[in-house]
């Protein structure tokens, strides 16, 4: 048994574990060209530069505002299209629904930001008809004030679909008896959804919850690193656009992974402790004690 | 004519890696090498002789200011420049970068197989891409093996070039200075201007690698500015109209490449070229000068005119566009560039070339020199016959325009992988595009002969029409040219801070023009980066040039 089990510890041990030990160069004044071994030691050095320089608070802010709107307006719209699908009683319409809308989650950021540039653009299709009509155009891909509210939307738009499986999932696995004798006991549609429908779900949403809060500093990149230029860094600089140019770009190695690593302890902290409150409520949450 | 040379990715690579933006010209020159004790021992090398190739005569002649050659037609008898064959059946390995699809690998390129064979060596090729080379590049000289031969860009933000070349490279400056060079003929036709770019540590390191000495300009499209009466302006108030005239009905007259339009539009102030130098010797940067804010304050003034695209400072399409009569003008690498790109996106089209004009009739306008090099090529340390067959090698693909040992390097074999057009020019086949394309593109980043015009490098039919224009411009801008002044000079804080300082002042630039901050943070932001790493790239410019009497 443990033998089987091997393969899987490798990948972890190599791709994961082995890795990690490169976070040194956070303390380091590290220069690939001489390696980790010969770049000079300079302790803290680096998390000092980082935590006196206002650009990197100012991604931290950036970074947390994204997550609260997502956690917000991202992390419930998968369960809402999901009891919504679910109550669909053709299955055709189901599948049809469902293929739709999970597939923009294979499309790339890249392809997704240019799509909405094209609609809603300074020069894109809505700018260009009110344009026509002696209109004003657009603003809202290069207006700051509302890039969180654009950058949440195109996260609903690129990923609903996909988070809507694994809640589908456990939908299907809701013993339909159960329905059948809330409705005789007299339980209309939405105490039938409140007694049986939201309690069978309730274990995976609590599960995805605390992954979602250990990754809570994980906002995306590609998304914030197409549109940066639009609307500014101020506004679009989140830790791991920071990250990007501070280590390979300014050519800051230390710096960059020292954000790095800060990133990762409020991950792990974040995991923890939604963790101990998912046991606080009684659940199972990511692991048990 | 180096086909492959003037794409916009060539362009952009050398922008990029550094400033990070699509366009952002913020760049300057030569800032890879960190010598610890490198701007003392500076610049005072003799550089090789130089001896242009005399069998060939272009049509338009160069000059030593950049000018290029230019040929109208192509040269009935090709001579060869290359008497014997340079290697001794050893094996070579070259890493350089391509610009186009990659070729059909070693095993499967019988083109590949000629080459090696004309050059007697068994070659190898690490092709990077763009981006990536300043990915690659460090990955392999950690790996430990190098390569015989590599490519180093000034400009892609590689770190401690210096003492990689002073631990693994051969210094071959007592190889090529002066008439030494004479031994490598197709070398001597460089001229100083582009060995000195491959100069650190006073010591010549490797053979430069020759791109248009022209920078970057404004080109239009003509049947945009047809209707403000052609792309030129001989005052601000006029480009200002004539922008206006020709924005509406879903077109815009400049794209929204924020930083390149302050950069080209400096020219008409008088900015110094990146860096420059006052009267009393002291070094300048160009974006802290007046000239470079009175240029921000005029495109401030243009977008609030609304005669930019609207998009966003990194649209990756909006050459397309421009083909596409929706925007204006673009700023491109240099003129031959911006022909050669609009005839590519349409064979009828043939971009205009704004020639800087005087933006307030007191300072005399300028053209910003490029460098004439895209870098150099390196030779690995060894025994001095086996360096002298590398340079025997990078003079073989030196072989200029005209030659039989071009020709070959350039399209191949006659009837396999080229055929002549109506106009006597060769045109590759399909088998050419797939085997030659791309390992031109690779060697011609090594070395090759300095950049000439020539018909077929612009598609279409307007070949000899374009070389006249181009030249025509060429000739234009290098009246106001100014050179940058660091060429060849080296600053350690340079590599340290310059890729923060440039990504910093783009950030500044478009958020300033696109309104989210205000033109009174310009100055501070450079108060604030002068203790930060910019006075003392200055300070180390200038004892470098003092040292080497410059």
């Amino acid at each position: 048994m443990l033998a089987l089990m091997a393969p899987g510890l490798l990948f972890f041990v190599v791709f994961f574990y082995v890795p990690m030990l490169g976070n040194i160069v956070a303390f380091e004044d590290y220069q690939p060209f001489i390696g980790f071994k010969d770049s000079a030691l300079v302790g803290l050095a680096n998390f000092q530069e980082l935590f006196v320089d206002p650009a990197f608070w100012e991604s931290v802010r950036n970074t947390l505002s994204f997550a609260a709107l997502q956690l917000i307006f991202f992390f419930p719209a998968p369960l809402a299209l999901a009891l919504l699908l679910n109550s669909l009683v053709s299955s055709r319409v189901k599948k049809f629904v469902q293929s739709v809308v999970y597939l923009p989650h294979f499309i790339s950021w890249v392809l997704v930001v240019a799509l909405f540039q094209q609609v809603l653009g300074g020069a894109g299709l809505i700018s260009n008809f009110l344009r026509d009509h002696g209109l004003s155009a657009l603003d809202v891909m290069t207006d700051p004030s509302t890039f969180p509210l654009l950058i949440t939307s195109q996260v609903i738009w690129k990923d609903v679909g996909w988070g809507m499986i694994i809640y589908l999932a456990a939908l299907a696995n809701v013993d339909q008896s159960l329905y059948e004798s809330a409705a005789v006991d007299g339980a209309g549609r939405w105490r039938r959804m409140w007694h049986v429908t939201l309690p069978a779900v309730r274990g995976v949403t609590i599960m995805l919850l605390v992954l979602r809060l250990g990754d809570v500093l994980s906002v995306g990149f590609e998304q914030f690193l197409l549109q940066r230029d639009a609307v500014g860094a101020r506004a679009a600089e989140v830790l791991d656009t920071y990250v990007y140019y501070h280590g390979v770009v300014y050519g800051d190695w230390g710096v960059g992974a020292a954000a790095g690593l800060v990133k990762g302890i409020v991950g792990a902290l974040m995991i923890w402790g939604a963790n101990k409150i998912a046991h606080a409520f009684g659940e199972q949450g990511v692991y048990s004690k | 004519m180096r086909s492959t040379g003037l794409s916009r990715r060539h362009f952009l690579g050398l922008s990029t890696a550094v400033a990070a933006g699509a366009g952002s010209s913020l760049l300057t020159a030569c800032g890879s090498s960190t010598a610890g004790k490198g701007e003392a021992a500076s610049a005072k090398v003799k550089l090789p002789s130089y001896v242009p190739f005399a069998k060939v005569t272009p049509d338009l002649p160069p000059n030593a200011k950049g000018l290029s050659a230019g040929f109208l037609s192509y040269p009935k008898e090709l001579v060869q420049s290359v008497a014997k064959v340079p290697g001794d059946g050893s094996k070579v390995s070259v890493l350089t970068e391509i610009w186009v699809q990659p070729p059909l690998p070693k095993g499967s390129n019988s083109f590949w197989k000629q080459v090696s064979s004309k050059l007697g060596v068994d070659l190898s090729a690490i092709l990077g891409t763009d981006p990536g080379y300043e990915e690659k590049f460090p990955a392999i000289v950690a790996g430990g093996d190098l390569p015989d031969l590599m490519w180093i860009p000034p400009n892609q933000g590689l770190q401690h070039i210096a003492q990689l070349l002073e631990a693994k490279m051969a210094d071959i400056t007592e190889y090529v200075a002066g008439d030494a060079v004479k031994d490598y003929p197709n070398l001597a036709n460089m001229t100083p201007a582009h060995w000195k770019t491959a100069v650190v540590n006073g010591k010549i390191w490797g053979a430069p690698s020759p791109y248009p000495a022209l920078g970057q300009v404004y080109g239009g499209n003509p049947d945009v500015w047809a209707k403000a009466d052609g792309f030129s302006a001989s005052s601000t108030d006029e480009f200002m109209d004539k922008c206006k005239e020709v924005t509406g009905k879903n077109v815009w007259a400049l794209e929204p490449i924020y930083g390149n339009a302050v950069s080209v539009l400096s020219q008409c102030y008088g900015a110094p070229n990146k860096w420059g130098r006052g009267k009393d010797g002291s070094v300048t940067f160009w974006m802290e000068s007046d000239a470079y804010l009175e240029a921000l304050n005029f495109v401030v003034k243009l977008k609030k005119a609304g005669v930019f695209y609207p998009g966003d400072p990194k649209m990756a399409d909006a050459y397309l566009k421009l083909a596409q009569g929706r925007i204006g003008a673009c700023v491109y690498a240099n003129p031959a560039g911006a022909r050669k790109d609009t005839r590519t996106n349409d064979p009828k089209l043939a971009a205009e070339i704004l020639i800087p004009f005087d933006a307030d009739g007191h300072r005399a306008n300028a053209h910003m020199h490029a460098f004439g090099t895209i870098g150099y090529t390196a030779i690995k340390k060894g025994s001095e016959k086996r360096v002298r067959m590398m340079l025997e090698i990078l003079n073989y693909l030196a072989a200029p325009f005209g030659t039989k040992e071009r020709e070959f390097l350039e399209f191949g074999v006659e009837g396999a992988d080229f055929t002549y057009d109506k106009d006597g020019f060769p045109q590759r086949t399909k088998k050419g595009k797939q085997e030659v394309e791309g390992l031109w593109s690779g060697l011609g980043t090594a070395t090759t002969a300095p950049f000439v015009l020539a018909p077929s490098a612009f598609p279409g039919t307007h070949g000899a029409q374009d070389v006249k224009d181009v030249y025509g411009v060429e000739q234009k801008l290098l009246r106001t040219a100014v050179a940058n002044a660091t060429v060849g000079h080296y600053s350690d804080a340079y590599t340290e801070h310059y890729g923060r300082l440039s990504t910093e002042a783009n950030d500044l630039v478009n958020d300033i023009v696109a309104g989210r901050k205000k033109i009174s943070e310009w100055k501070p932001f450079w108060k604030e980066w002068g203790p930060k790493g910019l006075d003392q790239m200055k300070q180390q410019y200038q004892k470098s040039l003092d040292a080497s009497g410059e």
